[in-house]
């Protein structure tokens, strides 16, 4: 017999829990995870009754977790919300026409209606051809804007109220390094709030924000929940892989490194007398934007006029080699011009048996 | 073969990988790498071999000296004399200080 | 889901061969030195290197309320940051030596030799720091027992925390000060924790010294360099909030003892460079960390992954450096609430955020089955933090001695706590700690008494 579980010290401790290094019984993980998480609701008031939700699905491990911790949540305490599944189709080739199968498979197994927006749809470009265009270095510049705005598009025309993301603590912790790193405080401000509220008042939150990866890989694996594992075929640029070892580093060393960075990133308070950026619309397709132009925008202007480079680093100098832009250039349709998909739309995949339920 | 008499100082702790030593001439071949002239290059791998007791790890890392500590040649920044392809010279004068706290 | 948001480009930062064999200042002498990507020849860096120092003591200088005659002390670890440092402010304060800027410089060491059981380095410094001619103290580490290093000055109560996990407080037993530290840091498992409580012992050391000795200035040296390792290791160990006050140019959170860094824009390359050119001689003083690998600590690792980083985007350190200074200490900030260990503010609350985002328990109804069951396990070596953040609910004498412990503390030397594992016997803290908590209740106390009292008072309390 081996060592019984420290807090309920009846069942057999099976796992050694990054976060406190305690060792607990299967049940007993169960119940901590899922309660930090309901706390982190909870405490934070993400949602009202009767909220719509939209889950950022990407078929991978933290979204996979969050659809069902927030399903089940969403029962056991009864929060009345009601919940989407909201995939964005890059357009990567053996990675996301993979992972999209899964969330397709996640739709049935959680029984919640699924939207698809792809890249090549909203902005007449996948992934794979943008990088085809620009290479493999500031690729991943392109993917981050165009799916922020992919998301919130999606939102709309689910007609939710909030989003969740898969955001886990280590990406926060790594996000708060990396503000500081690169001096971007506007950010480094922003990066550690639960819950952010857009333009549009899509309300966006991280119910993840204190989960450790590592846990959420547990409970996904004793749950035996169906994930998709590959990492993206595009891997990010060394400057943060040196931060992200640094943060598996720090880990090691004090395993609670993590929630400290978060913590340490919430007590951060900006000089009332530096200048922030202030938040605007973007005049083209209004989304919100700091600048005139947002930054997808921006981006697409510059892969539709074959100049990629033009919206990496500083646009200001740019814009005055290249002038403004040709009339015909496609362009982001406006924010304000999307439909709201109606059920019966075939966008939305809606489960037959689904379907019936809203029937009788 | 030719000898070259260099003169070698360590400090801000970098003299505990060295005997505690804070000054040392030393003398090496003009061939160790030949036909080659010898670089700094050179040198750093046969201090590594010759002058370092223990801890290779705290003075270099791969073929150059760690980051953060600092190397002068004849009083100058060996960045600006082309680091690791610099060509040592007979007499010469080189630096080496530590910036670190854990040594 | 995919976290990267958005990438700058970092190219720009990346190194680059200089081009220019020549000073960018000058423009005729040759270049000896590159610093990010200037070249300057001796004349003009050790010009520049002097200014930096100036413009941060001007400025300070002129913030404060002392036009003259201030009486100043050196923080003086031997290292060459603290090193130059010294040289700088002689050289600045005796420029014009009938107009002196601080009326008295003194200078002061702290020995930390009893932890690595190496000699003292009292003498070595002393040497060094002769020529000067300044008043020197020497201190040992293990004196921060005495009971004059309090505000009281002579307050001889200590916190004694037993195998048993019993916090008391009591007076002074007949342990020597040297057994007393070793036996601290002995019992603290982690490299981390453990240079964590060295370095805020030290700065309580030098704050009440500077003080006792009338002294209203205290010089750190820290360097642009340090500083960023500080910025990034202050952050990885939750001490966020006091960041700001940790690593500004200036603070006066220690009220009557303003602390200025006067090194803060010079990189420790330039120190280093510095110091060579004008021979001055720095003496080395092994830490606990010292001859570790990378990983022996957070400190270290991040000493490591920056100064690595730097060599490879050579504005890593100044982009750092100019994040942290954009930051400022909390509105929320309150005198009051100071840890009895570092000293530094934390804020209210952050156990209930703990206890909320790291869930140890089960909701039970035999709770207190469960308290006195890890109770039990501390006597066999576990962590003393979760034994005490887990018996709060309970009410008896011991446990709220344990209480009024762990609410004086800010949440990281919480964190630090929980790496003291105790062995074989028990552990001792100071008593300016001792003297802390008490002054804690105290103020508690007395907001109860107002709580009772309050509708029968006719003014405010900055009246009575």
């Amino acid at each position: 017999m081996g060592r019984l579980c420290v807090i309920c010290d009846k069942e057999r401790a099976i796992i050694k829990r990054p976060k406190t290094s305690q060792q607990l019984c299967r049940e007993c993980f169960y119940y901590v995870f899922e309660t930090e998480i309901h706390n982190a609701i909870v405490d934070n008031k993400l949602f009202k009754k009767g909220d719509r939700v939209a889950i950022a699905a990407s078929g991978g491990k933290d979204s996979t977790v969050l659809a069902h911790v927030m399903k089940l949540l969403n029962e056991r305490y009864q929060y009345g919300l009601e919940l989407f599944l909201l995939s964005i189709d890059e357009g990567i080739t053996g990675y996301r026409d993979d992972s999209l199968e899964t969330v397709k498979r996640n739709q049935q197994q959680y029984d919640l209606p699924l939207k698809i927006v792809s890249y090549s749809e909203l902005y007449g470009w996948s992934m794979d051809q943008i990088v085809k265009e620009v290479g493999l270095k500031n690729n991943c510049t392109f993917c981050g804007v165009f799916r922020r705005q992919a998301l919130d598009r999606g939102a709309v025309m689910l007609n939710v109220d909030h989003i969740v993301t898969g955001h886990n603590a280590d990406d926060i912790a790594e996000t708060v390094l990396m503000n500081i790193l690169r001096g971007d405080i506007a950010r480094l401000q922003r990066c550690t709030e639960i819950c952010t509220t857009g333009d549009e008042c899509i309300r966006r939150s991280k119910p993840f924000k204190y989960t450790y990866e590592k846990e959420i890989v547990m409970y996904a694996y004793f749950k035996k929940l169906d994930y998709f594992s590959t990492e993206c075929i595009y891997s990010p640029n060394s400057y943060r892989g040196h931060a992200r070892t640094f943060l598996k580093d720090l880990e090691t060393i004090r395993p609670s490194a993590i929630i400290d960075i978060i913590h340490s990133g919430e007590a951060f308070e900006i000089k009332k007398e530096v200048k922030l950026p202030i938040q605007g619309v973007c005049k083209r397709c209004g989304y919100m934007s700091s600048n005139e132009l947002c930054k997808a925008c921006v981006l697409l202007e510059g892969l539709n006029r074959g100049l990629p480079k033009l919206g990496i680093g500083k646009t200001h100098r740019m814009r005055k080699i290249h002038g403004d832009m040709p009339q015909d250039t496609a362009i982001i349709p406006h924010f304000n011009n999307i439909k709201i998909d109606d059920n019966e739309n075939n966008n939305v995949i809606i489960d037959e048996s689904n379907k019936s339920k809203e029937k009788l | 073969m030719s000898l070259l008499k260099i003169k070698l100082s360590f400090s801000g702790g970098i003299e505990l990988l060295f005997d505690n030593i804070k000054q040392k001439s030393v003398e090496i071949s003009s061939s160790i790498n030949s036909p080659n002239p010898t670089t700094m290059k050179d040198l750093i791998s046969w201090m590594k071999d010759n002058l370092l007791k223990e801890r290779p790890e705290l003075f270099v890392s791969g073929d150059t000296v760690r980051p953060g500590i600092l190397v002068l040649i004849n009083d100058s920044d060996w960045e600006l004399e082309g680091e690791l392809e610099y060509e040592i010279k007979d007499g010469d004068d080189i630096v080496f200080i530590s910036t670190l706290h854990g040594g | 889901m995919c976290s990267i948001q958005e990438e700058t480009l970092l190219e720009s930062n990346v190194k680059i061969k200089p081009t220019t064999k020549n000073c960018v200042k000058c423009k005729t002498a040759k270049a000896i030195i590159l610093v990010r990507h200037s070249t300057y020849c001796k004349k003009c860096f050790q010009h520049v290197f002097v200014g930096k120092f100036r413009k941060n003591v001007e400025k300070s200088r002129t913030a404060s309320n002392f036009s003259s005659g201030e009486k100043v002390m050196i923080g003086f670890s031997g290292g060459t940051s603290s090193r130059a440092m010294l040289q700088l402010i002689s050289e600045y304060n005796e420029a014009i030596p009938h107009k002196r800027v601080y009326s008295e410089i003194v200078v002061c060491h702290i020995d930390e030799s009893l932890l690595l059981n190496q000699k003292s380095t009292i003498p070595q410094i002393e040497q060094s720091v002769r020529k000067y001619n300044y008043p020197f103290i020497g201190l040992y580490l293990q004196d921060i027992y005495n009971s004059d290093v309090t505000k009281n000055g002579c307050y001889n109560s200590v916190i004694e925390i037993a195998i048993d996990a019993k916090i008391s407080q009591q007076e002074d037993s007949t342990i020597s000060s040297s057994e007393k530290l070793l036996s601290l840091l002995n019992n603290i498992s982690k490299l981390t924790a453990k240079e964590d409580f060295i370095w805020y012992l030290k700065l309580c050391y030098l704050i009440d010294t500077a003080r006792k000795n009338g002294c209203t200035r205290l010089f750190l040296g820290d360097c642009s360099t340090r500083l960023s390792i500080k910025i990034i290791s202050l952050t990885s160990k939750g001490r966020g909030f006091s960041l700001p006050l940790e690593t500004s140019s200036e603070t006066d959170w220690f009220e009557d003892v303003i602390i200025t860094r006067p090194m803060k824009d010079m990189l420790a390359k330039e120190i280093g460079i510095y110091n060579q050119f004008i021979g001055l001689d720095d003496v080395y003083i092994q830490g606990v960390t010292s001859m570790m690998h990378a990983k022996a600590s957070i400190e270290r690792l991040t000493e490591d992954f920056i100064v690595g980083l730097e060599k490879e985007f050579p504005s890593t350190v100044s982009t750092i450096a100019r994040t942290g200074a954009k930051l400022t200490p909390s509105d929320s900030i309150m005198k009051e609430n100071r840890c009895v260990v570092c000293l530094m503010p934390y804020q209210e609350n952050n156990k209930i955020w703990q206890n909320r985002i790291i869930v140890m328990t089960i909701p039970s109804s035999q709770k207190s089955n469960e308290c006195n069951d890890i109770r039990l396990n501390c006597s066999r070596n576990i962590a003393l933090g979760d034994c005490i953040s887990c018996c709060d609910d309970t009410n008896n004498d011991e446990s709220m001695a344990n209480v009024e412990f762990a609410d004086s503390l800010c949440y990281a030397c919480r964190v630090n706590i929980r790496d003291i594992k105790l062995t074989d016997k028990k552990i001792i803290l100071p008593p300016y700690v001792a003297e802390g908590v008490e002054e804690r209740k105290k103020n508690f106390n007395r907001k109860q008494m107002k709580k009772h009292i309050e509708e029968y008072l006719l003014c405010s309390e900055e009246e009575l």
